[in-house]
């Protein structure tokens, strides 16, 4: 008996297509990262720690941006304005009541519903440029809105006092890596669900072609008004986690800059690929503090490049942006697939 | 008479929307994009008109053309060696680039000028008395501006050979480009004009405001203008400009001067709407 070099992996049922874990290797991967994640800060400082959190913060927010740009092609600049509602949401319940970190964030999932329905409207009827323009006007609509009022702390922002999950009152980092973990570990099961579901594969018919898919009986406006809820629900949880863990929100944590910059992460990632947006929401959001080693070196050279830490770092988004769009389109889900189909018809290049 | 000298307010700074929504429609209607970097071009215009006029004291005759020329030539760079490379690519994609460039361009201006805000000297800093209301002269030059640029524009467009082209790519890009015009010259020469006329409407938003790598949240604000008129009708572009102009400055005479930019972010989403392609815009229709 010859013997047979692996073609690959083969479906042979819908079944098997949208399977979670399909083949023993993605099994095997899933495991061990698990480890990983409950291993990591075991082993290493608070330092790390912090960067862990700052990073799982990220990947909440950028999933599901991913889940409105990547799965259902619908542009949105207001991903920022979502995330500034779930961070005020939780700052307000926090400052004004003794309600826990809980509370805030059901309050902050409810507000970027109710408020991704007025956003999703324009969706409704516009295309990809359009719509960005009226993300974009209910960014600054909203911003310019909640810094008029008292409750929100005008343009200074809220002080968050301490964090209370029921009656357990968290405080060190280590505690926080605990509960970002879980909720990010949720909402990327939770996206991964969502994406192989009905619902998901109805997205992706409304990316590839909108009419076409309301053609063969998809339904438009609740398909896309859906997508709107659920990115704005995942956006105000990352909101409200990162005002819980950071201690302040204010005007500047939300800038229009901030949105630009998760749209990158979904295009560095790969558009359709949940994977890829988890690991460039891990890699950017590390970048400041790469750049903050950097500036070590750079201070005596650039000592302006070193004095504007944010400017240079928006920058660099843009610039990654632009040059993953430009040169690598499908992101680090379409070098990976690259690499993957090399290392499998090693010697040849296809077969 | 107040009122009326709220609506000459309203007409200069409207004046200053229109130029900006000029810029939007000029690189919309033949590249079918919002040039979202439009706002850091504006930037980068005042920026060499500040260094050429003020670092290195050039008359203003002769600094403002030379920083028209150079925002024109940056826009058309960005245009040749990155936008040219997205032709025929989907519409989100060349959004995303434009945006990333904005990004880049303005934290490359702030390491190359610095943070510092700065001003940016009028050539003539007086109040003049037209009829019943008090103008300040940067005013009345706004207005001049905008009066001679959009004529200028409508000139080019009707009149001239390349004019015709722009006119062609915006009503039908693919049968422009099967008559044999070629898409590059009309999206260099559309990035080239937009980028001298962000140069124009930087320097004078940078008399009235500081110039700061901030300055391009100017153009932000004048994004309604170009969408209430139409995104690709220059008639509703110094239309829309006047309008937003006017009820900004209503708004805040009568309401409180806090509502201006809400006013007009709500009114925008309000007609993005009711009726995104604008007041004179060219409704589409989509096909499967």
């Amino acid at each position: 008996m010859t013997q047979l070099a692996r073609s690959g992996n083969f479906h042979t049922s819908y079944r098997s297509e949208r399977a979670l874990w399909p083949t023993t290797g993605r099994r095997a991967w899933t495991t061990l990262l698990a480890l990983v994640l409950a291993l990591y800060p075991l082993i290493v400082g608070e330092y790390f720690v912090h960067l862990a959190n700052q990073a799982l913060i990220v990947v909440i927010g950028a999933v599901g941006l991913s889940l409105l740009t990547g799965q259902t092609g619908l542009i949105s600049l207001a991903h920022a304005a979502f995330i500034a509602v779930g961070g005020y949401a939780v700052g307000v319940v926090s400052v004004q009541t003794e309600l826990s970190l809980l509370t805030g964030l059901g309050v902050a999932v409810l507000c970027a519903v109710a408020l991704s329905v007025l956003v999703g409207l324009p969706s409704l009827r516009l295309d990809s440029l359009y719509l960005a323009i009226a993300t974009m006007a209910f960014h600054f609509a909203l911003l310019f809105t909640v810094t008029r009022f008292e409750l929100t702390g005008g343009n200074f922002g809220l002080r968050l006092e301490q964090t209370r999950l029921l009656n357990w009152i968290i405080d060190t980092r280590r505690e926080f890596y605990v509960v970002l973990l879980v909720v990010a570990v949720g909402a990327v099961l939770m996206a991964a669900n969502l994406r192989r579901s009905r619902t998901g594969r109805a997205w992706g018919a409304v990316r590839d072609r909108d009419l076409a898919a309301q053609a063969m009986g998809v339904n438009l406006a609740r398909l896309k008004l859906y997508a709107f809820a659920v990115s704005g629900a995942y956006g105000a949880v990352a909101g409200g986690l990162s005002a819980a863990y950071l201690g302040t929100t204010g005007p500047d944590h939300y800038t229009f800059e901030l949105a630009v910059q998760y749209l990158a992460i979904v295009i560095v990632g790969g558009l359709t690929s949940l994977a890829g947006t988890v690991m460039s929401a891990v890699l950017l959001s590390l970048m400041p503090e790469f750049l903050r080693l950097a500036t070590g070196w750079l201070q005596g050279p650039l000592p302006a490049l070193a004095d504007n830490l944010l400017l240079l770092q928006s920058g660099l988004y843009g610039l990654v942006l632009v040059v993953v769009l430009l040169v690598q389109p499908e992101g680090l889900n379409g070098i990976w697939i690259r690499a993957k189909r090399w290392w499998l018809n090693y010697p040849y290049s296809y077969r | 008479m107040r009122l009326l000298q709220v609506l000459t307010d309203g007409l200069s700074n409207g004046s200053l929307y229109a130029l900006v929504a000029l810029g939007f429609v000029l690189v919309y209607r033949s590249t079918k994009v919002l040039n979202f970097a439009h706002g850091e071009l504006l930037m980068v215009g005042a920026y060499f008109a500040l260094v050429l006029l003020v670092d290195l004291d050039l008359p203003y005759l002769l600094a403002v053309p030379a920083a028209i020329a150079g925002a024109g030539l940056v826009a058309w760079v960005l245009q040749r060696w990155v936008l040219r490379r997205l032709l025929d690519e989907e519409v989100f994609s060349v959004v995303l680039v434009t945006l990333g460039l904005s990004l880049i361009l303005r934290s490359a201006v702030a390491f190359v000028f610095g943070v510092r805000e700065r001003a940016l000297p009028a050539p003539v800093d007086t109040y003049v008395d037209v009829g019943p209301v008090n103008v300040w002269s940067v005013h009345l030059l706004a207005i001049g501006a905008t009066v001679l640029v959009f004529a200028s524009v409508g000139m080019f467009y009707r009149r001239s050979r390349y004019g015709l082209a722009m006119r062609a790519m915006a009503s039908d890009q693919a049968v422009a480009r099967l008559m044999g015009v070629s898409a590059f010259t009309v999206f260099g020469l559309s990035w080239l004009i937009a980028g001298g006329l962000a140069a124009v409407t930087g320097v004078l938003a940078g008399h009235t405001v500081f110039v700061s790598n901030n300055l391009g949240f100017v153009a932000i604000r004048a994004l309604p203008a170009a969408v209430i008129g139409g995104l690709d009708s220059v008639r509703g572009a110094l239309l829309g400009g006047l309008l937003l102009g006017m009820v900004e400055q209503l708004a805040s005479f009568y309401v409180g001067g806090e509502t201006r930019e809400l006013a007009a972010f709500t009114a925008l989403l309000l007609v993005l709407v009711v009726r995104p392609y604008g007041l004179f815009g060219t409704p589409e229709i989509k096909r499967v």
